[in-house]
């Protein structure tokens, strides 16, 4: 069959390093191979991704895993049924503080912080005190959308170290082309935002990354591909199609001798129009963290490949972060589905394995609460017993 | 009256489309009727504003803001959504295809809400007709210079005339099948290289 006449996928992305799975399997042809012609369509809001998805004007789309899910809950827009049966990568979020707000926390601090990098909140809640006695406005942080794992990871880095993210700070949405020189100008004090946004706030000076998404729930669902489930049933071979292109671009994009070329092609002015060198550094998860200072090793920092195969246990951990910040009403537990399951005949996956709850999103997290997938209540209660809001 | 008395923000960072559809909404008897261009303290604007409708194009980068900010209802005074009802299909299928996004007081009567979307449907669809318009008449003009340049060329070159320059082009158009403005510009490239091998860059090579 010739190529025009593949079936088109349109396919929606934002400007992030983790679109390269979907840019890559256009890119290199691996959509061709597995009998789709892909269409990357480039967004500048999520808000965009997810109706372009709601109303038919995309297939599919890179989006947050807690989007996907606010989506099939009917919690954020339209509510229509999604069916993500790939995650796009692991990692990749950075929380970067202004210098200003940096070195006055530094300074009330006494030195610089030394601590793990999950509780370097402590110097925003010093500036936040601070601020509070001399009578200024508040700390304000942007994140990128309300259902978002940005958002969550902020909000339990702050109630971490003490702060109620809803009254000591103001917490902003912001839209992360604007992100950088919101800090610049000092409208917003810091951001949590996935990269290379924060590599260019670094790069440009005005910025320090306090922690990052590895330093706080390295294993939590990050972005997710996600289709309207009534698209994927009526074309069943054209969605596992293009899971297996996406996970092959996936796969490449795993692999450290692509890198170069990887950062080449998503430096490109139509993908994220940012320079090679300055992407290199997130894909081999050796982020520069402060101004002028050198490169440093984050294991996980931003890993593509390895498994990502969604579980349920990721969709109730999302969930759970819903209930812990007051986004959704008890019991959506039941309403799941199969939102998180991957494809059966595409990368071999094993539905009774992969989709078990025997994953643990939240393994290793900086908290110290542990997630128990078969009980979210009981896991957001153990935040108030822990001090943590 | 009633029906006309609503408070209604436009947002858009397309200054000539945000006029068009807020004279249109005067036109039609809207009253309270704010503009917004630049999104800079959007959060405070809108707080002061009150809108009991916000009409913002599809693809603006603030919409996660604005969303965002819907969330806290406490900082908004009133919750706003966007359409949600699936009952609402066909009004959103349109405002989708033409580019426009509305969110709306909960609580807001269907038909006061359609009326608007209405007329910002249609503005939005007689912009991007005019804006396709322009585009086309721009790249015709465009097209034609091109021509013009190519065949002025194969004049001065082959010393033939403007009419044999053009049947030349037009003969191999129909056997390439491809657009005039395609082969006048690869004559262009061809007699730019000759010029430039002419001017001395043969002793580079």
């Amino acid at each position: 069959m010739p190529f025009d006449k593949y079936s088109a996928v349109r396919a929606g992305y934002v400007a992030l390093t983790d679109c390269a799975p979907l840019i890559v399997a256009q890119e290199l042809g691996f959509d061709r191979q597995a009998g789709i012609k892909l269409e990357p369509v480039l967004l500048k809001s999520w808000t965009a991704v997810r109706d372009g998805l709601a109303f038919e004007q995309l297939e599919c789309a890179q989006m947050p895993g807690a989007l996907a899910l606010a989506m099939h809950l009917g919690i954020s827009g339209l509510r229509v049924p999604v069916r993500a049966p790939l995650m796009l990568g692991h990692g990749g979020n950075a929380i970067t503080v202004s210098t200003k707000l940096y070195e006055e926390g530094v300074a009330l601090l006494g030195g610089e912080h030394e601590g793990p990098r999950g509780e370097s909140g402590v110097l925003v809640r010093l500036v936040a005190e601070q601020r509070k006695l001399r009578g200024e406005r508040r700390i304000r942080i942007g994140a990128v959308h309300a259902f978002s794992s940005h958002n969550y990871e902020v909000r339990a880095w702050l109630a971490h170290a003490g702060i109620d993210p809803d009254t000591d700070v103001e917490l902003i949405v912001v839209p992360r082309s604007k992100m950088v020189e919101a800090l610049a100008t000092g409208e917003i004090d810091g951001f949590c935002v996935g990269d290379p946004w924060g590599q260019l706030a670094v790069e440009a000076g005005i910025g320090h990354i306090v922690a990052t998404k590895a330093d706080l729930y390295p294993y939590s669902p990050e972005k997710v591909l996600a289709f309207r489930d009534t698209w994927v049933k009526g074309h069943q071979d054209v969605a596992e199609a293009t899971v297996k292109a996406i996970a092959q671009g996936l796969e490449w994009a795993g692999q450290e001798e692509n890198h170069e070329e990887l950062a080449f092609i998503l430096s490109n002015k139509d993908y994220l129009n940012v320079p090679a060198p300055i992407l290199m550094r997130t894909l081999s998860c050796k982020p520069q963290l402060a101004p002028g200072a050198g490169e440093t090793l984050v294991p996980r920092y931003l890993e593509f490949g390895g498994d990502c195969l969604p579980t349920k246990a990721g969709a109730l951990w999302l969930l759970a972060q819903m209930r812990r910040w007051g986004q959704a009403e008890a019991g959506f537990e039941k309403d799941l589905g199969t939102i998180f399951q991957p494809f059966t005949r595409v990368i071999g996956a094993d539905p009774e394995q992969d989709n078990s709850v025997n994953e643990d999103p939240g393994r290793m997290a900086f908290d110290g609460v542990p997630f128990t997938a078969s009980d979210i209540e009981a896991y957001r209660h153990n935040f108030a017993a822990s001090g943590q809001s | 009256m009633a029906d006309k008395d609503l408070n209604i923000l436009v947002i858009d960072e397309d200054p000539g489309r945000a006029m068009l559809l807020e004279e249109a909404l005067v036109d039609a008897g809207y009253t309270h009727v704010v503009t917004i261009q630049s999104t800079t303290n959007l959060h405070q604007r809108i707080a002061a504003l009150a809108p009991d409708m916000v009409i913002v194009d599809l693809q603006n980068p603030d919409r996660d803001t604005l969303e965002g900010m819907f969330q806290v209802t406490k900082s908004v005074k009133k919750p706003i959504a966007m359409f949600v009802d699936q009952s609402d299909g066909e009004m959103i299928r349109r405002a989708v295809e033409a580019g426009v996004s509305a969110y709306v007081v909960d609580g807001l009567k269907r038909d006061r809400v359609q009326a608007v979307v209405d007329v910002a449907v249609n503005r939005f669809e007689t912009f991007q007709r005019l804006t396709d318009e322009r585009d086309a008449a721009r790249n015709a003009l465009a097209d034609r210079k091109t021509i013009d340049r190519a065949k002025g060329l194969l004049m001065q070159h082959r010393k033939i005339s403007e009419d044999d320059a053009y049947k030349l082009m037009r003969g191999a158009a129909m056997k390439q099948s491809r657009k005039l403005v395609d082969i006048a510009q690869s004559i262009i490239t061809a007699m730019e290289l000759d010029a430039q091998l002419m001017d001395g860059g043969r002793d580079a090579i």
